[in-house]
């Protein structure tokens, strides 16, 4: 299986982390000051041109570049994104590795936490954040970091609850180490692959997220730019302007894409079942 | 004639060659044993005949079953010889059945599968092939799920899966491995029963020589994917003519070991009436069904230097008994003192020097190392247990004497258990049971995991370092040959309790109580079944 798969030429994580890496790019680039600042600016006398040898890929109604627009918002989009993982990680590792060592009533409550948030739909608990923060890029990291926070918790703990069973924890108390220590060094180690695996799908995930908080206004605010409300601006102008909806849409697929291709291999690599 | 003909069977993975060259056929009515160490290519000789090898492997020669052959037949065609021409059982009887679907219905699918019948034909071959091997309709119902049977009726099933459209060849993989001694006689007779009456074909594969001493009418040895000694079971076995088969009757064979020795006066660890109870099963809104008393009211004692067997089978509550000795989890009810203090099962500064007598190996080599930890962590970990922490090359003596102990090499330190065979990750866990001086040891079925050769490897390193510092241990085992080479006393285990104690020469020649009698005489050994084997078949047992 690993035979076969090392010859097919296109490699399908290395296209993975190939587009990534434009994403990325794309989103250095925009930040570099001044590559973009010029494309950002408004410019009333070049809007809605269509995609010219000055502007790749056109202007939108205020004049500004596409192109640079794209890059700017992926800054928004991977970084809202990064944050949502991170805080997901960063509170639902802890809490599913205690509800695994601890057991008993601590368990019971997280599982039901996980319920209650799962019960939520995020779009209201956005909406209620927006209302509380004012809409804008943090508002959307705190409501999709909230979401993470249960599926890390739900992954870690499966994982560390069938770990714990293992003849290797057993030994580790019998040299008197205690349940979260344990938990801290032998269980942690071994969850790493399926929570890295599980953390680039959720990337994925959160960037489409993004997009669809900022399209309905709940995310990055006027005139930061990001994909989805570029996509709520093209919506009006699709029929006259259609490049306005071409690049960014292109760009959130490809890095949606990307991401959920990268970490379908991950989970291949991680996975022992899968291995030939 | 010949069910099975092989000829030049070769297979390759990658380039590697797997198997070389078999060549061997089975009659009608015969049973051909596959012998040899883990890794030999016994599995994978049956896989090839029954055509289940991975996609890239790369098979030559021939396999005639009836004169067909099969190398060349498409997936469609060697579907229909599966289930007609050749039946399969493997180890795991729990892997091998639909949790979701009734054992009869099962059965039936098969049925229907290959012959198409109408509906009330195909039940009452299903019921028929269920009946064959010893599952009366009448008695055990087939409206049962597979979770409602015990280990040894699930590979009774899958049995009546393999025999249901009487197959001409019936290929066995460990058939009763995963089985206890008293349930692995009954399922080796139905074998041979079904052998005789049927005149099927079997291709029994095992690593247990007694087991295939006892059932096989012919055995091939296989060492390297190659056969290196083929003949009549009895004078194979009996009289091995070459080196290699030498060798495995003789890592077979655990001869008596050093003398009993003296034990020490004090009890070193001592167990009083406990009590080890499980919670009973939910019952929906009205509490919990009674609890399930899993050790129920064992009193041992295990004196300094002694070296103790705990025999019984599944199920018997041996390892909850040992976790409990541990200190891993505290008894509902009695106690356990450890030189002459209470074990206090959770925490607590005490425990800390208490728990530096006693360490433990476990069973799989392969779950009881973090993978993700080199060798000198592992093997380091119970130093924790030391008041003060040792300075960093102080620990890395420690860790390169302990291993040479084991017979490691010093270069082990740094690599991971992944690097390492089975019998070498067994000698890393019994260095991590070492590092800190315990003086006693619970090792519970450490060497049952292993094949025979590295069992008595083990073993002997075992027997060496109790020698040489006076080590107590409680060997857990169901294998009584084990438990005769490496024991002074054993206690036989059943149901919760000890039934019997005494030492071990005693015990085993003159079992006094009933089970203890039926796990002697259920245990398959050389000698005996070499000694049974003039010629005659044993009759169908359909107990």
């Amino acid at each position: 299986m690993m035979m076969a798969r090392d010859r097919t030429p296109l490699d399908a994580p290395l296209i993975g982390a190939a587009l990534i890496c434009v994403v990325a790019l794309l989103a250095a680039l925009a930040s570099l000051a001044g590559l973009f600042d010029n494309g950002l600016a408004l410019n009333i006398d070049a809007r809605l041109s269509a995609p010219v040898a000055a502007h790749w890929f056109g202007t939108d109604a205020l004049g500004r570049d596409v192109l640079a627009m794209v890059g700017a918002g992926a800054r928004i989009s991977i970084g809202v994104a990064l944050g949502a993982v991170g805080a997901g990680l960063a509170v639902g590792v802890p809490l599913g590795l205690a509800a695994a060592a601890i057991g008993g009533a601590v368990d019971e409550l997280l599982s039901r936490f996980n319920d209650l948030v799962f019960a939520v739909p995020s779009l209201l608990l956005a909406l209620l954040l927006a209302a509380a923060l004012g809409p804008g890029p943090l508002d959307a990291v705190v409501a999709l970091g909230i979401f993470n926070v249960p599926v890390f918790a739900r992954v870690t703990r499966a994982g560390a609850g069938v770990l714990l069973t293992r003849d290797f924890v057993l030994a580790a108390r019998l040299a008197g180490k205690g349940r979260l220590r344990i938990a801290v060094e032998h269980v942690l180690p071994n969850l790493s692959g399926t929570l890295i695996v599980q953390a680039t799908i959720q990337l994925a995930l959160a960037i489409a997220a993004e997009a669809g908080l900022s399209y309905i206004g709940l995310g990055a605010q006027p005139p930061a730019a990001s994909w989805g409300r570029m996509l709520s601006e093209a919506q009006t102008l699709a029929a006259i302007a259609p490049w306005l909806v071409y690049s960014p849409g292109a760009a959130l697929c490809l890095t949606v894409l990307a991401f959920g291709v990268l970490g379908e291999r991950l989970r291949a690599r991680f996975d022992p079942r899968s291995r030939g | 004639m010949a069910v099975l003909a092989v000829t030049g069977l070769s297979v390759s993975i990658a380039g590697t060659p797997l198997l070389r060259e078999l060549e061997f056929s089975i009659s009608a009515g015969e049973i051909l044993g596959i012998a040899g160490a883990s890794g030999s290519g016994k599995s994978l000789t049956a896989l090839a005949v029954s055509r289940l090898l991975p996609a890239q492997a790369r098979t030559t020669g021939t396999v005639r079953l009836d004169e067909q052959e099969l190398l060349g037949l498409s997936e469609p065609a060697m579907c229909a010889v599966r289930g007609r021409g050749i039946g399969v059982v493997f180890q795991e009887p729990a892997t091998a059945l639909n949790p979701l679907l009734t054992i009869g219905t099962q059965v039936e699918e098969t049925v229907r599968v290959h012959l198409g019948l109408q509906h009330r034909d195909t039940r009452a071959l299903a019921l028929s092939a269920l009946a064959r091997v010893g599952l009366d309709p009448a008695r055990i119902s087939p409206e049962r799920y597979p979770h409602e049977l015990s280990g040894g009726q699930r590979q009774r099933v899958a049995l009546a899966l393999a025999i249901a459209l009487a197959p001409r060849l019936l290929i066995a993989d460990e058939p009763t491995t995963a089985l206890d001694v008293t349930t692995q006689a009954q399922i080796l007779a139905l074998l041979q029963g079904l052998a005789a009456r049927d005149g099927m074909g079997v291709l029994l594969v095992s690593h247990d020589l007694a087991m295939l001493a006892g059932v096989a009418d012919r055995l091939l040895v296989l060492r390297g994917g190659a056969i290196v000694d083929q003949g009549a079971t009895r004078a194979l076995l009996g009289s091995p003519q070459h080196p290699y088969t030498m060798e495995l009757v003789r890592a077979f064979s655990l001869r008596g070991r050093a003398q009993p020795r003296a034990p020490a006066k004090e009890p070193l660890l001592e167990a009083r009436a406990v009590v080890r109870e499980y919670p009973g099963a939910s019952n929906a809104w009205f509490g919990h069904a009674a609890p399930l008393r899993a050790v129920d009211g064992v009193s041992l004692e295990v004196r300094a230097g002694e070296r103790i067997a705990l025999v019984g089978e599944s199920g018997s509550g041996k390892s909850t008994l040992v976790r409990t000795l541990l200190g891993l989890d505290a008894a509902e009810a009695g106690s356990v003192r450890l030189a002459g203090a209470p074990l206090q099962a959770h925490g607590g500064a005490t425990q800390r020097s208490q728990r530096r007598m006693i360490q433990a190996v476990f069973q799989d080599p392969y779950g009881s190392l973090n993978p993700r930890h080199p060798v000198a962590r592992i093997v380091a970990e119970p130093l924790h247990l030391l008041d003060a922490p040792l300075m960093r090359q102080d620990r890395d003596a420690r860790v390169a004497a302990v291993l040479q102990t084991v017979g490691l090499d010093g270069s082990a330190a740094a690599r991971y258990p992944h690097e390492f065979s089975g019998g070498e990750r067994q000698r890393i866990a019994i260095a991590r049971a070492l590092i800190i001086s315990p003086r006693l040891v619970i090792l519970d079925e450490a060497v049952s995991a292993l094949d025979a050769a590295l069992r008595a490897q083990i073993l002997a390193l075992l027997g060496q370092l109790s020698d040489a510092r006076g080590l107590a241990y409680l060997l857990v085992s169901h294998d009584l040959g084990v438990v005769r080479a490496v024991s002074d006393r054993v206690l036989v285990m059943q149901a919760g309790r000890i039934v019997e104690e005494g030492p071990t020469e005693q015990v085993l020649s003159s079992p006094a109580h009933p089970y203890t009698q039926a796990l002697v005489a259920a245990t398959p050994s050389l000698e005996r079944a070499l000694a049974a084997r003039s010629g005659t078949r044993p009759q169908l047992d359909r107990s």
